[in-house]
């Protein structure tokens, strides 16, 4: 997948400009409660400022810039971005699957579910999910022993 | 002292000792586990332990972990600990131009040197250096920091402009949270998850461990990270180490200075070891390319953080990082508690814990050496479809152990994404980190010196100290402008 810079950098920075906005406007409604030179209100808008500052004048240069110069002529690559993106969702699914199923339930079916989808075609057959559903459960036996002895926490979830 | 060195060689400490160290490195070697988690581990074993013994395991382990992080950062790119992120800016390269048995060797070397320096420095002026610490006021704390946030500028890349937007992101992510100076919320959009601010070490782990995993996912055709190389030529030449004398020299100094500095340690050492370096070599645009002398003053530096952390507990009972609050906590709990009359009432406990550096430094370099550099890199040579679950897996535990927040482990994942979109448009990371690390206590010190000063900037070039940084700060930022100019116009001068 590929983008023009041109193209993708503004919309980055429009997204940083509108948090900055959001950051000063709630710093804008800090409540004062100790009288200073420079209040927690006062510096939290003059830095989120700096920061709208900064992301407005980059946005100037990157939209004003030529289209053969070489701000202008960059492209952004996003290889395996079907890869990434069910990586991106699966990773979120397996830190709600550690808060609410239990730390390692969740990891073996993230682990299992992550090999075969690195390996691609080359995992899909029945005898490496079996190989690797066993490689899994050793490795979270694993980690079982180690966090164990160590005595590492985590957190308190319906399952094992 | 001589009489305890010899008696923890020949005790049970050493053992002990030698199992902290290994538990350290692997702790520091494991993206997302870190030299605190150790260090944190650790303590509730040693209750049963005599305080010696429980002090030097305590110690080997803090050691070991800070030192183990070069590892992972070398041969994966992603820092073991917080602290070694600056080593992966030219530690990884030479990895992938088939030299990390240099890398490694050269890492571990300067961990090594940079730990007995700080170990020198704890011994001779340990008294001396925390007072004058104690009379660094909010002025000389806020210019210290705004030396240290120079390095914004050099450690940019190719645009300033980048780096700036990215240094102002961390110090806008500092915004939000319950303010330190005056307790009032800010920017936490009514949630009270939010109150606890951004932390900034699940941040830093997020930004450099999870956004190089999705970077790797990019790369999911080649098998490994790195091409399979021989693990040799470890040992530093001659000449490299002749070359890295004053590398070795102006980075522990450094080291031990940021790490007197209460609350900000090795995470920001390496930052600054490394662009002094840069900044200083006759060759600045190696660095980041594979450059022995980069790796070189990260790794001295963050090492030096650990004598110059435990100069201010030794001699005034103030912690000067995570790892030794946890050590005082330790202390504490056998009824030693540490502070001003502390080296006179528990010589024997301060000579316990000085000697518990040196060898530590001394069992540290033999494994790594020995062991480590040969081992480790065959664990972390697993293929990227095993490797990087692993990795998750880990950070994610790793990240919940820093403070068994729920919260915490979004705020990695969520600047995991961030890291990995900054990455994708070239937006320098290090400024980000950078900010993040410093935001807060900037904010308080400047706060705080402008409430004293009723306002005024004047005490911020008129105290001594405050002026001398000041004046290190244009120094930092001008010094490498002209002598890039003056370069230049002879590289002109030549070739006409």
């Amino acid at each position: 997948m590929t983008f023009r810079n041109k193209i993708a950098e503004p919309v980055l920075l429009l997204v940083l400009t509108a948090f900055g906005g959001l950051i000063f406007w709630q710093s804008s409604l800090t409540k004062i409660t100790v009288e200073e030179p420079v209040t927690a209100r006062m510096y939290g808008m003059i830095i989120s400022g700096l920061f709208l500052a900064s992301t407005i004048s980059r946005l100037v240069v990157v939209l004003f810039s030529r289209k053969n110069s070489i701000e202008g002529s960059k492209m952004i690559v996003v290889k395996e971005p079907l890869l990434i993106l069910i990586a991106c969702v699966v990773m979120f699914m397996y830190t709600f699957g550690i808060i609410n199923l239990g730390y390692y339930v969740s990891t073996f079916i993230y682990v299992v579910f992550m090999i075969m989808l690195l390996r691609g075609k080359e995992g899909r057959s029945l005898k490496t999910l079996l190989f690797t559903a066993l490689g899994s459960a050793a490795f979270c036996g694993i980690i079982y022993i180690v966090f164990k002895t160590f005595k590492v926490y985590l957190p308190n979830a319906l399952l094992f | 002292m001589i009489a305890n060195l010899i008696e923890l060689c020949t005790s049970a400490a050493i053992i002990w000792m030698f199992v902290g160290v290994s538990l350290g490195l692997v702790f520091g070697a494991v993206p997302g586990l870190s030299a605190t988690l150790a260090v944190v581990l650790l303590i509730p074993f040693t209750y049963s332990m005599s305080t010696e013994i429980g002090l030097a395991t305590l110690i080997g382990a803090y050691i070991g972990g800070i030192s183990g992080g070069l590892v992972s950062a070398i041969m994966i790119n992603m820092p073991g600990t917080p602290s070694s992120v600056a080593t992966t800016f030219d530690g990884f390269p030479l990895a992938q131009q088939g030299r990390a048995g240099k890398a490694l060797g050269v890492a571990v070397t300067s961990s090594f040197i940079g730990t007995v320096a700080s170990w020198i420095v704890l011994v001779l002026f340990a008294p001396y250096l925390s007072k004058l610490a104690l009379a660094f006021s909010p002025f000389e704390m806020t210019m210290a920091i705004i030396f240290g946030l120079s390095a914004v500028i050099s450690l940019s890349g190719e645009s300033i402009h980048k780096g700036v937007v990215s240094a102002m992101l961390g110090l806008v992510l500092c915004l939000i949270g319950i303010d330190d100076a005056s307790f009032a919320k800010r920017a936490t959009f009514g949630s009270p998850t939010l109150s606890g601010g951004i932390p900034y070490m699940a941040a830093l782990i997020g930004l450099f461990v999870i956004s190089e995993v999705f970077n790797q996912y990019e790369k999911i055709s080649e098998k490994y990270i790195v091409p399979k190389q021989k693990i040799d030529h470890v040992w530093m030449t001659g000449k490299e180490f002749v070359e890295s004398i004053p590398n070795f020299i102006r980075s522990s100094l450094i080291g031990i200075f940021i790490g007197i500095l209460p609350g900000i340690g090795g995470s920001f050492a390496n930052f600054v070891t490394y662009d002094q370096a840069k900044k200083a070599s006759k060759d600045p645009d190696s660095f980041g390319k594979g450059n022995i002398q980069g790796v070189v003053a990260s790794e001295c530096g963050n090492n030096a953080t650990i004598g110059g952390a435990l100069i201010p507990m030794v001699a005034m009972g103030i912690p000067g990082d995570i790892v030794t609050a946890a050590l005082m906590g330790g202390l504490m709990l056998k009824g030693a508690a540490p502070g001003p009359y502390f080296m006179r009432e528990h010589a024997e406990l301060a000579d316990t814990i000085f000697n518990s550096v040196l060898l530590s430094s001394f069992l540290m370099f033999i494994l790594m050496m020995l062991i480590g550099i040969r081992v480790f890199p065959i664990i972390l040579r697993l293929p990227k479809f095993v490797l990087l679950p692993g990795v998750m897996v880990m950070t994610l535990a790793g990240i919940y152990n820093l403070n068994y927040s729920i919260t915490e482990l979004f705020v990695g994942l969520g600047m995991g994404l961030v890291g990995y979109i900054l990455d994708k448009f070239k937006y320098p990371k290090t400024p980000l980190v950078i900010t993040l690390i410093l935001g807060r206590s900037f904010e308080v010190y400047v706060r705080r010196a402008l409430t004293m000063s009723d306002g005024s900037l004047a005490p911020f070039v008129t105290r001594p100290i405050a002026l001398v940084f000041l004046l290190a700060t244009v120094a930092a930022l001008v010094v490498p402008k002209i002598s890039k100019m003056v370069a230049s116009k002879k590289a002109k001068k030549a070739t006409a």
